[in-house]
């Protein structure tokens, strides 16, 4: 215990850590505002969709109207056309549904709209919207109105839920594994590059027990920082957020379907992935830097056995492989939303195995004399 | 025993560092390492303390294997000061030294004031001077009072007067029964401290004993430095200032008691003498003169 809090206390005061915080602090108050100044932006776009399907729409319309007038009468023709009617005029109701009070009403229409596009583009004809985009779309009004829960911009929403998931995909998805590895290398690698760990090995300590209170000191430390991005989130979101609903659907594909979790429990699945993912790479990293005993070594072999590792998950089209590869949680964020080949906790087992194993390799090399 | 090594040979590479290192100790004494730069002096210490494996020979300490971890609450290793941590202070490197060796938090102020780093003991390492840090890693070495105490270089950096009060605490922990293993480039120390002194060349050891060599060197403290020098350069006694301040002369062209004589006729108090043996200088030369250091 002594030594994981001496391993705690030499980490908390180096400038780096401090330097860390700040950046993250600064970044979460940023995000807010950004969410707080362009929540109008989105509703800007929202309208100008609106308003490129009703251009679109009459542009069309105008095209038909002309080719029926030139060429004549011709029943593929007058189809396409009415369609086409039908979205023009669907689009012309929901910008102006889009100022009333009833979002019901109003998803609704969305939905209608949505599915006389895909109709429309079922006669092959082309439409500024993909068939995905229509889908998730349509799955997503389809929840909101079953679980009576209005619409969200979710990028520039500042409801404390939503704030808060953006927050963790935010952290997740750009630096935390980065931090997480410029942490640990503060913690295990810089102490065989600067020589420090000689201190550590002539002392009366097992070499075990030190490799032990390295990882657990490492994990502890990174894991301080991802509660208080997480902490700080909630802070701003329930400060100076709206209220918001933690029911608030995420819509998860599975086999080409879609289906939805509430919000809560997105955030603590991805915060269970991460974490695995975090338990994995920490011990990677640690035997790697026993290996090298160097940082820009350790940090290169390390990204490149996930970068290969993943991509080898890539290629492996063989729905079983998901059981052993421990590689599928790099993007955990990914492994929830996408679960079209393989269930998001099918790798749980195999990455801490694998962890289990880098740590008992890790003890057998640091019995070994340093060179 | 306090130390047993025995046919300890180690390679790096292509070369061979130690190639049969045999000595051993079995009463406390203070033992001097000497040797130019790549004798192997610091790889013999660091495979004593198990930081370096080596190829063949066996070591054993205070009658244990040398790979048993119990060792170093019995046995310190003062090495270079990279093995400090910049951002924390002297006394969270000596408050964590005193909770693994089970030590209490008393002994921190205690092994601070012999030291005499009482001033910085709550100032960052970052900050440090390098006898500063030379102090702290001697004070981490010392605060629970080894039976051995191995030494890489610690004068390095020392200004005089840190350098005066190591020397002391060394002896007096010589007194109180410690073993000392020093390696130094300092050969004025050396001989300040002990006379058994192993010559590392070519990585062996040469077990020396410099009883015969006899050569002394006098320093005279006195109450007026300048005026003694040139009374003793005007009667043409080859002496010299040291940086403590102190006459320093060795007794192959002069004579203590004419030196004090002449001194005390021109009513110049002498404080203090010292005496030591200069062997290991004379020694060295015929040793290692022309050998590459680097």
């Amino acid at each position: 215990m002594r030594l994981f809090l001496f391993e705690l206390k030499k980490i908390a005061w180096t400038k780096k850590f401090l330097v860390i915080l700040l950046i993250l602090f600064c970044s979460i108050l940023f995000l807010f505002i950004r969410n707080s100044l362009f929540a109008d932006y989105a509703q800007e776009q929202k309208n100008e969709e609106i308003a490129l399907f009703i251009e679109t729409s009459s542009t069309k319309d105008f095209n038909y109207t002309n080719e029926i007038e030139t060429i004549g009468s011709n029943e593929d023709t007058e189809r396409k056309q009415e369609l086409n009617l039908k979205v023009w005029n669907l689009a012309k109701e929901l910008r102006n549904s889009l100022s009333a009070e009833d979002w019901r009403r109003t998803l609704e229409i969305e939905n209608s709209l949505l599915i006389a596009i895909r109709n429309y583009k079922a006669t092959e004809e082309d439409y500024p919207i993909s068939e995905d985009e229509i889908s998730y779309r349509l799955a997503m009004n389809h929840t909101l109105l079953e679980l009576g829960i209005a619409p969200e911009y979710e990028n520039y929403s500042t409801a404390f839920p939503n704030f808060l998931k953006q927050v963790v995909d935010v952290f997740i998805n750009y630096g935390g594994l980065l931090i997480a590895l410029l942490l640990i290398g503060e913690i295990v690698t810089r102490e065989f590059e600067n020589k420090s760990i000689r201190l550590l090995f002539t002392l009366p300590l097992s070499r075990p027990k030190l490799i032990w209170s390295k990882y657990f000191s490492a994990l502890a430390t990174f894991f301080f920082t991802f509660i208080f991005v997480i902490a700080l989130g909630m802070s701003v979101g329930k400060i100076f957020g709206a209220d918001g609903s933690f029911a608030y659907p995420v819509l998860i594909e599975k086999e080409g379907q879609f289906f939805y979790m509430p919000t809560i429990d997105y955030i603590l699945y991805v915060i269970l992935l991460f974490a695995i993912l975090l338990v994995f790479v920490t011990a990677l990293y640690m035997f790697y830097s026993l290996v090298f005993k160097h940082l820009l070594a350790t940090l290169a072999a390390t990204v490149a056995t996930l970068v290969g590792g993943y991509q080898l998950g890539n290629l492996t089209n063989w729905a079983p492989f998901s059981w052993v590869n421990p590689f599928q949680y790099i993007f955990p964020i990914e492994a929830i939303l996408y679960q079209n080949n393989e269930l998001f906790y099918q790798g749980i087992s195999v990455t801490l195995f694998l962890t289990l194993l880098l740590l008992v390799a890790s003890i057998i090399r640091v019995r070994q004399n340093l060179e | 025993m306090i130390v047993q090594v025995d046919n300890l040979k180690k390679k790096y590479k292509k070369d061979w560092i130690l190639q049969g290192v045999q000595f051993e100790i079995d009463h406390p004494q203070i033992v001097a390492l000497v040797g130019p730069n790549g004798s192997g002096k610091t790889t013999l210490f660091n495979c004593m303390t198990n930081l370096l494996s080596f190829n063949s020979g066996t070591i054993k300490l205070l009658e244990k294997d040398y790979t048993d971890t119990s060792l170093f609450y019995d046995i310190a290793y003062l090495q270079d000061n990279r093995i400090l941590y910049e951002n924390l202070t002297a006394y969270d490197h000596l408050k964590f030294v005193c909770s693994v060796m089970k030590l209490p938090n008393s002994k921190i102020i205690e092994v601070a004031e012999r030291v005499g780093m009482q001033r910085y003991l709550k100032k960052r390492v970052q900050k440090f001077s390098l006898g500063m840090k030379q102090h702290l890693l001697l004070a981490m070495a010392i605060i629970n009072s080894p039976k051995l105490l191995l030494m890489d270089e610690p004068i390095n950096g020392l200004d005089p007067t840190s350098a005066i009060n190591m020397r002391k605490i060394l002896l007096e922990l010589h007194e109180e029964g410690t073993t000392i293993i020093i390696s130094s480039h300092n050969l004025d120390e050396i001989d300040r401290l002990t006379n058994t002194i192993y010559f590392m060349k070519d990585g062996r050891i040469l077990e020396e004993s410099l009883k015969d060599y006899n050569t002394k060197k006098y320093f005279l403290t006195v109450n007026q430095i300048d005026q003694a020098k040139a009374i003793l350069e005007e009667n043409a006694y080859p002496v010299k200032v040291n940086k403590e301040e102190q006459i320093e002369f060795d007794d192959n062209h002069t004579s203590l008691q004419e030196v004090i004589s002449l001194l005390n006729q021109h009513d110049i108090l002498v404080e203090d003498t010292e005496i030591i043996r200069i062997g290991a200088e004379k020694r060295y030369l015929e040793l290692f003169e022309g050998t590459n250091t680097e």
